[in-house]
């Protein structure tokens, strides 16, 4: 029953997506019989060294979806102080209410089973813009980050410039 | 709500009523993003479906609205919520249909039914029709226009009749006084009399269905079930306790627990719900809940690749097909060999020709879209047994097989002798013939017309001892016997030298 209800909310989702997705973001399962399993494109936001860069990412999400939330990771190398190294995505609407495994997050950004894919990518896009150097996934990224933010910018774009295969 | 899965607020976009949209989402549950089934309130005034909140709350006991503590016993029937519901699915398609019409269909259809349709349609627009003919047939007095007043009057049916006051019945002019005295006297209830009240503001199917709403509202279904604290239960209380719900008590001590909150919920969720289901539907819900709860998370998607149970699905025709196939043929060669003399028949299959017969044995063995095997009947036996719709391993081993097994199809011979004794050539051979050795003897036994020449070859024996795969393999082995000589192939000697 509750996987059924997680199939069917998340093929409501991607019907959604489909109709009227938001600018810069694209996403839908990978496999017609395993709705689980996400996979999604979001564009580096403008302004910011990730800009001209399209992204790949696979979102997993649980059985009893959409009482918790989806585990997001990129595919790509991503710098970024809120990514771990293997690509996953550490950001606050992605972690239920129950966990905070940083103590450092407010409740009411977390996961609450009325977000949706669609506002975790918008997060995550300005996540990309604006990252959040209390967390720090990336140590490295984080202090770079904090502490030079012209060298930071040429390793995201130089990033940015790898995924275009440039 | 069946019907209402395949819709979504977006539907009205781009249509002549866009703004239905945001009436369409608000009777939506931000949960399941469903219309609402059962729709339930939380103590912060949040409104979702009863079995959404109820799973929301055993998750993490907040509200996915605001995150406000909250328990169920707090849930009150949204019972305004349903009704709002009703009418708009009662309408919305009939909305939708005119909604993505085109505006001068529109309009042409407005006109073409105005004067040919004189008699209105819809059940909820007849009594208005009736008040306001009545209204404007007969000047009555004003204190009886203002009940009429919002109905906006309409031009009496052309027909030469008249509409009794008191009734609204309709009739000839000369008998409208006799009747209407009559019916002063003694006023006959008509079959529709015109409504007292605003009949727009509680239509006759909300009457109704409040009616039937609070004379069903009883019984045990209605009865919700207490939760239990698990940690003061035995395990055989709580078996005790499932038994006496009529759900199953099987299972370990957490699916025990598990299966007992989810009944409770839907349980309980029925007991909120103006449709209530059946427990017979209950149940079902709770086994399907407990088949996907029970199966192992599966969440590797084999990109691009193999989809073993999809596979098997797509092919399962041509699987059944070769099956009959092959068993008709099996048939048909059982008839043939016992015609047949028997040594005729041990010369004839002997001497069938090798690469014909691997290539039949691969093809079914790998792809199932391939004609059947069209050769003796052993190996059509083998075929048979490798109709599993789980891969198995026989199959790479067959892949890898097929090379050898089939020196005239692919030049293996070549590959060999460009590059003899050493690189690739040796990588692949020497592995593949302990692979399809390996395959021979995961077949089952079939009774051998030759026994096993040596002990140490005992375990390939029960298929080598057929006569088409001793063929098949000898043929793998003397492409293999250009290589440095491994156990493999002492074991072919030495059943060379038997022979």
């Amino acid at each position: 029953m509750s996987f059924a209800v997680a199939n069917k909310r998340l093929l409501k989702e991607y019907k959604e997506l489909i109709r009227e997705s938001p600018e810069g973001i694209c996403a839908g399962p990978l496999d017609e019989d395993n709705l689980l399993e996400w996979e999604c494109l979001i564009r580096g936001p403008d302004g910011t060294p990730f800009e001209g860069g399209v992204f790949p990412a696979t979102l997993s999400f649980p059985k009893d979806y959409p009482l918790n939330p989806p585990k997001m990771k990129f595919t790509c190398e991503m710098f970024h102080p809120n990514i771990y190294k293997d690509g996953a995505v550490c950001i606050s609407i992605l972690h239920s209410p129950g966990d905070d495994p940083n103590q450092y997050e407010d409740a009411s950004e977390r996961w609450s089973p009325i977000q949706s894919v669609e506002k975790i990518l918008i997060s995550v896009m300005s996540m990309l813009a604006e990252p959040n150097d209390e967390s720090g996934a990336n140590v490295d990224a984080s202090k770079i980050w904090r502490e030079d933010r012209k060298e930071y910018e040429r390793r995201v774009r130089a990033c940015t410039r790898k995924i275009l295969g440039l | 709500m069946a019907e209402s899965t395949a819709t979504d607020p977006t539907d009205w976009d781009g249509t002549n009523l866009p703004f239905i949209s945001s009436l369409d989402a608000a009777l939506r549950c931000e949960v399941c993003k469903e219309f609402y089934t059962a729709p339930v309130m939380t103590n912060c005034c949040h409104t979702f479906c009863s079995i959404c909140i109820r799973r929301a709350f055993n998750n993490d006991g907040k509200c996915p609205a605001c995150r406000t503590n909250g328990q169920e016993y707090q849930l009150r029937r949204n019972t305004i919520v349903q009704d709002l519901l009703d009418a708009f699915l009662g309408c919305r398609d009939k909305l939708f249909h005119f909604a993505t019409k085109e505006q001068d269909s529109i309009f042409r259809d407005e006109r073409e039914s105005t004067p040919s349709n004189p008699q209105p349609s819809s059940q909820s627009q007849r009594p208005r029709r009736r008040a306001a003919a009545a209204a404007a047939a007969v000047k009555l007095s004003d204190d009886e226009k203002e009940d009429l007043q919002p109905v906006e009057p309409a031009p009496p049916p052309d027909d030469g009749l008249v509409a009794c006051p008191v009734c609204s019945r309709r009739m000839k002019v000369d008998a409208i006084n006799a009747h209407v005295n009559k019916c002063l006297d003694n006023p006959v209830p008509a079959p529709s009399a015109a409504p007292a009240s605003n009949p727009a503001l509680v239509t006759p199917a909300v009457r109704q269905l409040r009616s039937t709403r609070t004379a069903t509202r009883s019984g045990p279904l209605f009865e919700r079930l207490p939760k239990l604290t698990y940690s003061m239960l035995k395990d055989k209380q709580l078996r005790q306790k499932l038994r006496e719900l009529g759900i199953s008590d099987a299972g370990s001590r957490k699916l025990l627990e598990e299966r007992h909150t989810e009944w409770i919920t839907i349980w309980n969720a029925n007991a909120d719900a103006t449709y209530p289901k059946s427990k017979k539907e209950m149940l079902d819900a709770l086994n399907s809940w407990e088949r996907a709860h029970t199966r192992p998370a599966n969440n590797k998607t084999k990109l691009a690749d193999w989809s073993d149970d999809n596979w098997a699905a797509k092919n399962s025709d041509d699987f059944s097909s070769l099956i009959e196939k092959a068993r008709a043929n099996a048939k048909r060669q059982k008839i043939e060999k016992v015609e047949m003399e028997p040594d005729s028949f041990r010369k004839e299959t002997a001497s069938a020709p090798v690469p014909r017969l691997s290539a039949s044995w691969t093809e079914t063995a790998i792809g199932p879209s391939s004609q059947p095997p069209i050769s003796a009947q052993p190996n059509i036996r083998n075929a048979g047994m490798s109709f599993s719709p789980q891969p198995t391993p026989s199959i790479d081993a067959h892949i890898d097989h097929h090379p050898h097994a089939q020196p005239s199809v692919l030049p293996t011979e070549s590959l060999m002798g460009a590059q003899p004794n050493g690189g690739r050539p040796l990588l692949r051979t020497q592995p593949s013939v302990t692979m399809s050795l390996q395959y021979h003897s995961n077949l089952p036994h079939v009774p051998s017309m030759y026994s096993p020449p040596s002990q140490e070859h005992r375990t390939h024996a029960p298929s080598q001892s057929q006569p088409q795969s001793r063929q098949l393999s000898s043929s793998a082995y003397s492409s293999a016997s250009t290589v440095p000589v491994t156990v493999n192939i002492n074991d072919k000697r030495k059943y060379e030298s038997v022979e």
